[in-house]
């Protein structure tokens, strides 16, 4: 059995540093690991498209190149929610239980899981969303692209999302037109590190808002 | 002055630690303020939106500044506008990535204006509990607020006689100066970065955290202790960037102690 991590890159350092994470976690017994990177992606979504076409693996697991996953038991843990329960098809870190109108999941009034961002080099805050005291994970309308993983192919929608926002939103929504649903493991503390500095939003943020409103 | 020498004095207490390059606009009708701050501080880049007759003028200003302040300053605005989320917005675009909004608010009008609008708001916990969900959305992930004290009163009384007819003498006169930031960047921190270029901080905390997950502890301890070497880094910096940077300091310092004392020994 594989699991396949897929991620699209652009800074081979900041990359570089999320693999030796990656090999540092508990591989299950039986589960080979691959790897894809996507460089020069044209968009998340389509990079992704690449990723999972270029995989046989059951499970993928699509990491943005600045995620470094902190949790050694990660594997096993999503694989145990998979195989337990078939119709999750996607697990993510974060998300939120029900999609505002804005359908930006982090203005949404409950949310569930943990991050922790390192905004600088020096400054690490981590933000605490939630966990569900009767399930060992919550079920969510929609998760950050940061992390996802899938149990099923189900095609990124790059006719639509040409950018590097709201293509997780989409997903998720793709895969609930399937019939699936997304879960987001309780976390005690948070599974992984996003080191993604300070970023501005660019234009295209409200752009593909507007895409996925209009979409779905 | 339309303040008083409380708010004047909090104000440039923050300002105190302006950089020599710091890009500074002062959003304020009264321009016995703004040209204070200007004398006093020549050496910083300040701009002024100070003939501003009409409120919508302001937003529509601070919508077409294409530039990015480390400090926006606005003086009363927020409490009269009619879309306090926008023009917040609007001031939250202007702002470089952990530069402030620095924005007095008159609590007393503030007040009355939400009674006005039926909200029955009385108490300063319920108005501050407000001025947040503004705040909140329009995205900023960091607010503090500096209430003023006795002399503000007397100030405020003593410079404002109209206001006193105006308003009912059972609610105490006060003014928030309000610091709110873009992202919720620890202020402790900001300290460390003057110390070393980005790329060395960057390789300090990529060490670090592979010591701290135990990825190859043993190694990365002599990689740190190289970096430490190499940029004469001391414990003095060390350690107070373990922690802020580390999810788990104390256990990052107690194997790093070790460490030690093993090459000691």
């Amino acid at each position: 059995m594989k699991v396949c991590f897929i991620t699209c890159v652009n800074d081979e350092r900041c990359y570089a540093e999320s693999l030796l994470y990656i090999k540092h976690l508990v591989i299950p017994a039986n589960i080979q690991i691959e790897y894809v990177v996507i460089r020069n992606a044209a968009s998340m979504a389509s990079g992704y498209n690449q990723g999972m076409n270029a995989s046989q693996a059951k499970y993928k697991i699509y990491l943005h190149q600045d995620v470094f996953l902190l949790r050694k038991n990660i594997i096993q843990e999503i694989l145990d929610i998979f195989k337990r329960y078939p119709q999750i098809g996607m697990v993510g870190l974060a998300g939120c239980e029900t999609l505002p109108e804005s359908y930006c999941w982090g203005e949404a009034l409950q949310k569930y899981g943990c991050i922790s961002h390192a905004l600088q080099p020096e400054y690490t805050s981590t933000s605490t969303y939630g966990k569900v005291a009767t399930a060992r994970f919550a079920i969510v309308d929609a998760i950050d692209g940061l992390f996802i993983a899938t149990q099923y192919d189900i095609p990124w929608r790059e006719d639509l999302f040409k950018g590097f926002h709201f293509y997780d939103v989409s997903q998720g929504l793709e895969f609930y037109r399937y019939g699936y649903k997304i879960a987001v493991p309780n976390q005690e503390e948070p599974w992984c590190l996003h080191a993604c500095g300070i970023k501005e939003l660019d234009t295209s943020y409200w752009k593909y808002q507007k895409v996925c409103i209009a979409e779905y | 002055m339309r303040y008083s020498k409380d708010v004047y004095i909090k104000l440039i207490d923050f300002m105190r630690d302006f950089g020599l390059s710091t890009d500074v606009l002062l959003c304020e009708k009264d321009s016995i303020f703004t040209e204070e701050i200007k004398r006093n501080y020549s050496f910083f880049k300040i701009e002024c939106l100070t003939e501003l007759a009409k409120k919508t003028l302001v937003e529509n200003q601070l919508l077409n500044c294409k530039k990015r302040y480390d400090y926006v300053y606005i003086g009363r605005m927020l409490e009269q506008s009619l879309n306090p989320i926008a023009l917040l917005a609007a001031c939250r675009e202007l702002l470089t990535g952990d530069g402030w909004l620095l924005a007095i608010v008159s609590a007393t009008h503030y007040r009355k204006q939400q009674e006005i609008r039926m909200l029955n708001i009385d108490e300063d916990e319920e108005a501050i509990a407000e001025i947040t969900v503004f705040f909140r959305a329009a995205k900023y992930e960091d607010l503090r607020f500096n209430q003023t004290g006795e002399c503000l009163e007397k100030n405020f009384y003593m410079k404002n006689p109209d206001t006193i007819k105006a308003c009912d003498f059972d609610i105490k006169p006060s003014y928030w100066l309000l610091k709110a930031g873009k992202y919720n960047l620890n202020e402790k921190t900001s300290w460390l970065r003057s110390f070393f270029l980005p790329e060395v901080r960057q390789e300090l905390a990529y060490i670090l955290r592979r010591i701290e997950n135990d990825i190859d502890r043993s190694y990365n301890c002599q990689q740190l202790w190289q970096l430490c070497e190499q940029y004469e880094i001391t414990a003095e910096y060390l350690i107070p960037f373990i922690q802020n940077t580390m999810l788990k300091p104390k256990q990052v310092l107690k194997f790093l102690s070790e460490d030690v004392e093993r090459g000691k020994s």
